[in-house]
């Protein structure tokens, strides 16, 4: 078992891109997408896993990057960065349903749906809920994202 | 793009991918990070300060206190009592008393420890009742002795007359608690001063920039052109940040004396217990109406809780006040109210400022009113509304009103009058009605608002105004009313806004003003564009300026076309090629100061919106839980200009007034903020969000834009006391204090049943005479004294080092080589960020498990399940197949209640299980017994306990084991396996705890693996629990797991969590179930069988009537499955 104290070398993968840094043991991930690679597009909001808006895909699944240490991270990440086309649907029936209002809260949210998106969605309102539990948002009341959702999803099925 | 039709934001790309830039995302080089040491007293002297160490620490740029400003105070609304830092004393827990600036955030901590302050701590006034005791301790000595910082008594009408006239009364208190704003943004600041040019440069979210700037530049002496501020994007505001709050003048100080730019930005927990917050508020209202049912008059006393400084709270008492006056015909009013001091963290404005705690004592009254009269509560509301053409008592000119149109909406798409006929069974619905302003006109300022346009040769057109957009949609609702009469595509318009350098003057949203008075002046600048531009057109065209119209870009007459880009860089009056405007909008009403000083009476807004709020609800009346089935929002908001928006404001009210209504509250221990995350903080997730049925009835006003008025505040106003009057209607118990918790619930049934919870004797229990003696000192100042003399171990301990290294071995034998009392085992580490983030320090070395194969499976073993204590809880839930034993199908009731569903993909099974304890005082930095020793107090026995502490077998601590899977665990008898270097050892789950989060494992010991025994998955289980949002952590929770014997009695097992220290094993209920026959009365005296042996604090006894309730349910569950299993014979399945 090597320790090398203060610092470790790690390769992350981030949107297709490979990086490989040197981070301190109680780094996270959060920190190393926002401070080191610059992607601000993903937004820090309570910084102790809560509220969601930091959400980013590890290995396909949806995790809080600011309670993920930058070591314990071992599958290709995926940032709002780099889901921005395959979101682009529910990004525009957001648009129109009222789904972001000061926004701060919404790469995270986009994010979460993204990985739901393609487990499929779950039929029951109440499920769908349910799945969204782990997104915050103080300004919109959540429908006009729950609608978003159905419309973006039909959309696909239509498609 | 016309008024009316729905549009896309112009940001929504950059909005929906993250690329607006908010204030923590500038960047700028050299910044230092600024840090404030806070007094840890809500009331002293500060004797010296010395930072002579932090001064020569390193990293460490400039120390600012007091001596470095000057005596200006903040002007605020004209009150003008708050200091820009602690001076000679501090005045609230948290209270700035020097402010850092270093290269790091980790220089900067060092250097606030190495900060010496002398305090002298003075006794302080931390609750509004204290703060009104003869004698009481003063906040502000020169300014108001008696801690009344403004008081009013207004009268409107004829009082005295109307009051004679009426013959039916109705009185009550209604209260409203404190909410926190909960912008998902944090407070951010980044200052720049620039000594060059002396421009004092500022990046920081708000509603309001010029009231910031100028703010700023008062105190700091400076002109107020020599304060930018920068344009960012805002996320979220609801009145927190419409005026400064500390950080922004510290920063700006902080960058004067170093040089440096300085950021200064809140975490989550400092957000909650730094940042501005709704004032506390209580209402002593009566209302006296006729035979006729006709309301006649209303007399009221208001009392608002400023804080440490008057801030929002003396504009909030005033709107409150007249608002009261305002809403239905009254003949009369006599409002008293009054402003108080206390000795906590300033509140401020916060969406409707006064108005929703208006509505609420009206609205409720008016419920108690109409019972009293034997009346509808709709039609009580509808005999005595506002109309059109009214003014009313307090001078308010009524120029449209569709209240009646809101509240015929909310009847007929509630079914009001069938579903009002089924009240009292747990089901009921409510309505309430609200009126507010659309923007107040309370100065010569907030009467303006300037505007420019530009238009350039290519027909681009530039839209400026200072206002800014904090989520509210106001950029979209500028530019398409532009966009309307200047007929262009959104897309040609580029809208400014925010930079006071770049764009002309708007005080900024507030008072819900951005429709009526922003909208109203880029309506009117842009009619003048458009006017120029036909003018210019028809002489082009040679035809009468009527005769051209505008649209899709063009200058268009008859069959005759030419872009408006073209007419405008021809215009006489344009300029190398762009043809400008500004336009200076002043809004025709008498201004209404808003101050305690005035009488409050004229025509304090242009328009007056209305709306009605219907809801129907299910109330859980043993564990108090409210769940809000759906809402009837009916507006009347007058024209709606964008519907997307206008609707995404009446949703996020409503879901923002639910949270006020039944669960968020901050609350305060001593002065200091008790609840510092989102975790303790009951904000509606999607999961409590009810599907919201919006309805904008038609109206127009005649004064805003094309008919316009505001929606954005009154959303919030009449949700709660439509929730409140929908609780009476289910159950018959009327709560007149916000918010409607499920223990005010609880305790308002059984005052209401005369059945109240019996605690057995204390005097009968000898085992429990000394805690019991213990908690009766408490109050008597034995608190006060551990608080303020009991030494702590915990400074020691409080040491801001990083954690050395991370370990991340793949299999369980490498964890435990390594482990020590300094290297400990983590599974996702949830837990250790927030932990660290709270004050605790990291261990210096920490193993994770979740790369150690071993630990990762989840398998059967003779029938015995086995789950790898580094499964993640997700990995759980997909491990489970519930149809092939009913223990998996209680496990995953259990998992699929535990926190989120991003949280389940990384915590582990072992990480929840030995997750420590969630008390909020020891997770929100109180140095309490288990973080400082013996010698401390545990804050709970005194303090708020409703809902996450012990109601038996606590000691010292009264804090609960927080993991749902271990009370499941511990109901189907699961052993842990455990491992270490020196030896492997089994565990029965009851033996692994030894106190609240805390368990027997020995330093080196590593939690393997759980093994749930084949016969223990046979059994009927069932897990129920009730949290306060989805998320939640237990407030009680219970798991029964049952099977027959082969004797043919019952085997049971049930277990409680929230209750006790530890997961509660039932043994009463467990014997009471033994007997024969097993029947729904047996299982109910069951279910409460434990109770006599609790022995609850001061208010935490409601647990008991609803853990006993989520344990029969959980029972009732689980005998139901065995009977469906058994009939027709007992023969299989559920045998041991």
């Amino acid at each position: 078992l090597r320790e090398i104290p203060g610092v470790s070398a790690i390769t992350i993968e981030v949107d297709g891109a490979s990086h490989d840094l040197c981070v301190r043991p109680a780094e996270t991930l959060l920190e190393v997408l926002r401070d080191r690679l610059g992607i601000t597009n993903i937004k820090k909001a309570c910084g102790r896993g809560e509220c969601g808006s930091c959400t980013v895909l590890v290995g396909g699944r949806a995790i809080m990057a600011c309670v993920t240490l930058a070591m314990q991270v071992l599958s290709p990440v995926e940032t709002i960065k780099g889901l921005a086309e395959e979101t682009r649907a529910f990004r525009e029936a957001m648009a129109d349903l009222g789904g972001f209002q000061c926004s701060y809260c919404t790469p995270g949210m986009v994010t979460r749906t993204a990985a739901l998106m393609r487990g499929g969605l779950p039929e029951t309102d109440e499920e769908l809920r349910a799945a969204l539990a782990g997104n915050l948002c103080r300004c919109t009341g959540y429908q006009g994202i729950i609608r978003a959702l159905r419309r973006a999803d039909s959309q696909r099925h239509v498609a | 793009v016309t008024v009316g039709t729905a549009i896309r934001h112009p940001e929504w790309a950059e909005r929906t991918l993250g690329e607006m830039v908010y204030a923590g995302d500038v960047r700028l080089r050299g910044t230092l990070v600024g840090l404030a040491l806070r007094s840890p007293h809500p009331h002293a002297e500060i004797r010296s300060i010395d930072f002579s160490a932090a001064e020569q620490a390193k990293g460490v740029r400039a120390v600012i206190t007091a001596r470095d400003f000057s005596e200006r105070n903040y002007r605020d609304y004209g009150t003008g009592d708050r200091w820009p830092i602690a001076r000679g004393r501090t005045i609230y827990h948290g209270h700035e008393v020097a402010v850092v600036a270093a290269d790091t955030l980790l220089e900067a901590k060092r250097a606030v420890g190495l900060i010496k302050v002398r305090y002298r701590v003075r006794k302080a006034a931390t609750t509004l009742e204290a703060s009104l005791r003869p004698g009481a301790p003063v906040v502000h000595p020169e300014r108001a002795p008696d801690n009344v910082a403004t008081s009013a008594v207004r009268r409107f009408g004829e009082p005295d007359a109307a009051r004679r006239a009426a013959s039916h009364v109705v009185r009550g208190r209604y209260g409203c608690g404190i909410q926190a704003h909960a912008c998902m943004e944090p407070q951010s600041v980044l200052a720049q001063w620039e000594a060059d040019t002396g421009l004092m440069n500022i990046w920081t979210p708000t509603q309001s920039p010029r009231s910031l700037q100028s703010e700023i530049a008062w105190v700091l002496g400076l002109g107020v052109d020599r304060v930018r501020l920068h344009r960012v994007a805002v996320g979220g505001d609801f009145g927190s940040r419409v005026k400064t709050s500390d950080i922004e003048v510290l920063s700006a100080m902080l960058s004067r004396k170093s040089g440096f730019p300085v950021c200064m930005a809140f975490s989550r927990s400092e957000e909650f217990a730094l940042t501005k917050r709704q004032h506390e508020c209580w209402i002593d209202l009566e209302t006296g109406a006729d035979q006729e049912h006709v309301v006649r008059y209303r007399a009221a006393k208001v009392t608002v809780e400023n804080g440490a400084f008057i801030h929002g709270g003396s504009n909030m008492m005033n709107y409150c006040s007249i608002l009261l006056g305002s809403q239905y015909r009254l003949e009369g009013a006599e409002i008293a109210g009054q402003s108080i001091y206390t000795h906590r963290r300033p509140g401020g404005a916060f969406r409707g400022a006064g108005g929703p705690q208006a509505v609420f004592a009206i609205e409720s009254q008016m419920d108690e009113l109409a019972e009293q009269l034997g009346v509808d509560p709709i039609e009580l509301r509808l005999r005595n509304l506002n109309r059109e053409g009214d003014e009313t008592i307090t001078g308010w000119r009524i120029e449209s009103a569709r209240a009646a149109a809101c509240l015929e909406t909310v009847r007929r798409e509630l079914g009001w009058d069938a579903a009002r006929n089924n009240g009292g069974n747990g089901r009921g619905v409510g309505v309430a009605l609200a009126i507010h302003v659309s923007g107040a006109i309370v100065s010569a300022a907030t009467a303006h608002a300037e505007v420019s346009i530009e238009i350039g040769h290519n027909g681009g057109v530039v839209l400026s105004s200072g206002c800014s957009d904090p989520g509210t949609g106001e950029t979209a609702l500028i530019a398409q009313i532009c966009a309307n009469e200047l007929g262009v595509e959104l897309d040609q318009i580029v809208v400014r806004t925010m930079d006071t350098m770049t764009t002309p003057y708007d005080p900024g949203a507030g008072a819900s003003r951005a429709t009526m008075i922003t909208g109203g002046a880029v309506s009117a600048a842009a009619r003048r564009m458009a006017d120029m531009l036909r003018d210019a057109a028809a002489v082009r065209f040679n035809v009468a300026p009527e005769s051209v119209q505008l649209e899709a870009g063009f200058a268009c007459s008859g069959a005759k076309r030419v872009p408006i880009g073209e007419i405008a860089a021809s215009h006489s009056d344009a300029v190398a090629g762009v043809l400008r405007l500004q336009h200076d909008e002043v809004v025709s009403n008498p201004i209404v100061p808003l101050t305690a000083a005035d009488p409050g009476f004229g025509n304090l807004s242009p328009a007056y919106s209305f709306a009605a709020h219907g809801v129907e609800i299910e109330v859980d009346s043993e564990t108090g839980a409210v769940r809000v089935l759906r809402v009837v929002a009916a507006h009347d908001a007058g024209t709606v200009i964008n519907p997307v928006g206008a609707e995404g404001q009446v949703v996020g009210g409503v879901v923002m007034g639910i949270g006020a209504a039944l669960g968020e509250q901050l609350l305060y221990d001593g002065g200091r903020q008790v609840v510092t995350s989102y975790a303790d903080y009951a904000m509606p997730r999607a999961t409590e969000a009810p599907p919201v049925n919006v309805i904008f009835v038609d109206g127009a006003s005649t004064t805003g834009p094309h008919g316009g008025k505001s929606v954005a505040e009154i959303a919030l106003m009449p949700i709660a006391p439509a929730i409140a009057n929908a609780i009476a209607h289910a159950t018959g118990v009327r709560i007149r204090d916000l918010p409607i918790s499920p223990d005010k619930i609880v305790r308002a049934m059984h005052e209401r049943n005369r059945a109240p919870e019996k605690i057995r004797s204390i005097l009968a229990r000898p085992d429990r005479w000394w805690s019991d003696l213990v908690r009766r000192a408490y109050p008597l100042g034995l608190r006060e004294a551990l608080h303020r003399w009991g030494p702590s171990t915990a400074a020691h301990t409080r040491c801001h080092g990083e954690m050395l290294a991370f370990l991340r071995p793949s299999s369980s034998e490498e964890v435990t080589a390594a482990l020590s009392a300094e290297t400990r085992p983590a599974g996702g580490g949830t837990d250790l960020l927030a932990l660290a983030d709270q004050g605790f320090s990291l261990p210096a070395r920490i193993v994770g498990t979740i790369g150690c194969t071993d630990m990762r499976d989840v398998a059967f073993n003779n029938g015995d399940l086995a789950i790898g204590g580094a499964v993640t809880l997700a990995g759980l839930l997909e491990a489970l197949v519930p149809r092939r034993s009913r223990g998996e199908a209680a496990l995953r009731e259990t998992v699929e209640h535990i926190a989120t569903p991003q949280l389940r993909e990384t915590a582990t099974v072992a990480g929840n299980l030995c997750q420590a304890k969630r008390c909020w005082f020891y997770r929100s930095g109180f140095d309490c017994y288990k973080r400082g020793g013996f010698a401390r107090p545990c804050y709970a026995v005194s303090g708020d306990h409703r809902y996450y502490h012990a109601v038996l077998g606590a000691g010292r601590c009264q804090a609960v084991t927080p993991s749902d899977l271990a009370t499941t665990l511990t109901a189907l008898e699961a052993v842990i396996d455990i491992r270490s270097a020196r030896h492997a050892r089994r565990l029965p789950i009851e033996e692994l705890y030894t106190g609240p989060g805390e368990t027997a494992l020995a330093d080196d010991e590593l939690l393997h693996s759980i093994i749930v025994p084949a016969h223990a998955l046979r059994r009927a289980t069932h897990f129920v629990k009730k949290a306060m949002t989805s998320d939640g952590f237990a407030i009680v929770s219970a798991c029964a797991s049952l099977a027959w014997e082969k004797s043919g009695a019952l085997h049971c097992r049930a277990v409680l969590g929230g209750v006790a220290n530890i997961p509660y094993r039932a043994l009463p209920t467990e014997a009471v179930l033994a007997a024969e026959p097993v029947d729904e009365q047996r299982i109910k005296l069951a279910a409460h069988a434990w109770a006599n042996q609790a022995h609850p604090l001061r208010d935490n006894g409601w647990k008991i009537t609803a853990a006993s309730a989520v344990l029969r349910r959980a029972l009732t569950a689980a005998h139901d499955d065995l009977t469906d299993a058994m009939s027709p014979s007992r023969a299989e399945g559920g045998l041991l």
